[in-house]
């Protein structure tokens, strides 16, 4: 199988998921807060309350979104560099080391269940992509070929 | 693509290829020294064990044995970082001096 050359390197494709999960989590974030604004906010106040609840909290869940996809995307880049191999492993492996990092404040405990959940997540998303991408490809029908009549084998 | 599209849509498994390991990438043997030497730094400092209102260490939450296996990791990371940061050097004098 030949490479897949419309991917970026590695250094690059942090950056990239750093920016997407950035972007991804403050369009969630805005969407998330406003609503949440919204509802919490006294009637002639709502529109206001949503507009700063945004201003509020969509950037921080960008940030924390930025972080977990940057660092997921490094411990990837990594693992891939030591296995030499592109397989479903990666992502739990780097899922198992991101979650663990991002947790390692909280002590031992805390960092051994987010890790170990990180990875399981990690694992069940893996297991449905692959399912899902075996549901949806079309399966290789053989070319149909007339039957040779009895007359004209004769 | 991304790393993180990639969990969603997994690519077929492979070995990669020479092509992609290549051979003395700079800018990814600066990324990892850069990261590596400052993840060092940050796992050997006594802040990651702190509590960020009282400042003290809870010893239930972070044991001795905790704090050593974090920081020993952190040595190793730091070590790693600063082989990878002669690596980069090396490849920057060879590409300039050869």
């Amino acid at each position: 199988m030949s490479a897949d050359h419309t991917r970026d390197p590695c250094p690059i494709v942090i950056l990239n998921d750093f920016g997407g999960a950035f972007a991804m989590g403050v369009i969630g974030g805005c969407v998330w807060h406003g609503i949440k604004g919204f509802r919490n906010s006294p009637y002639g106040e709502r529109g206001y309350g949503a507009i700063s609840a945004i201003k509020a909290r969509a950037p921080v869940v960008g940030g924390n979104f930025g972080v977990w996809g940057g660092l997921f995307s490094t411990f990837d880049c990594s693992v891939k560099a030591v296995r030499k191999r592109e397989d479903a492993w990666n992502a739990v492996i780097a899922g198992f080391f991101t979650g663990g990092a991002l947790a390692i404040r909280g002590g031992w405990r805390h960092t051994r269940n987010s890790a170990i959940t990180c990875a399981c997540l990690l694992g069940v998303f893996e297991g449905v992509g692959m399912m899902m991408s075996r549901v949806m490809a079309q399966p290789q029908i053989a070319p149909m070929y007339p039957e040779e009549s009895p007359k004209m084998a004769a | 693509m991304s790393n993180i599209l990639n969990v969603f849509n997994p690519p077929p498994s492979r070995p990669l290829t020479e092509d992609e390991i290549g051979e003395g990438c700079i800018p990814c043997t600066a990324v990892q020294s850069v990261v590596a030497l400052a993840g060092g730094v940050y796992l050997n400092s006594n802040t990651l064990f702190k509590d960020p209102k009282t400042g003290k260490i809870d010893f239930a939450k972070n044991p001795i044995w905790w704090q050593k296996t974090v920081k020993g990791f952190g040595i190793v990371l730091f070590g790693l970082g600063a082989y990878r940061a002669g690596e980069v050097g090396q490849l920057v004098w060879k590409k300039k001096f050869e």
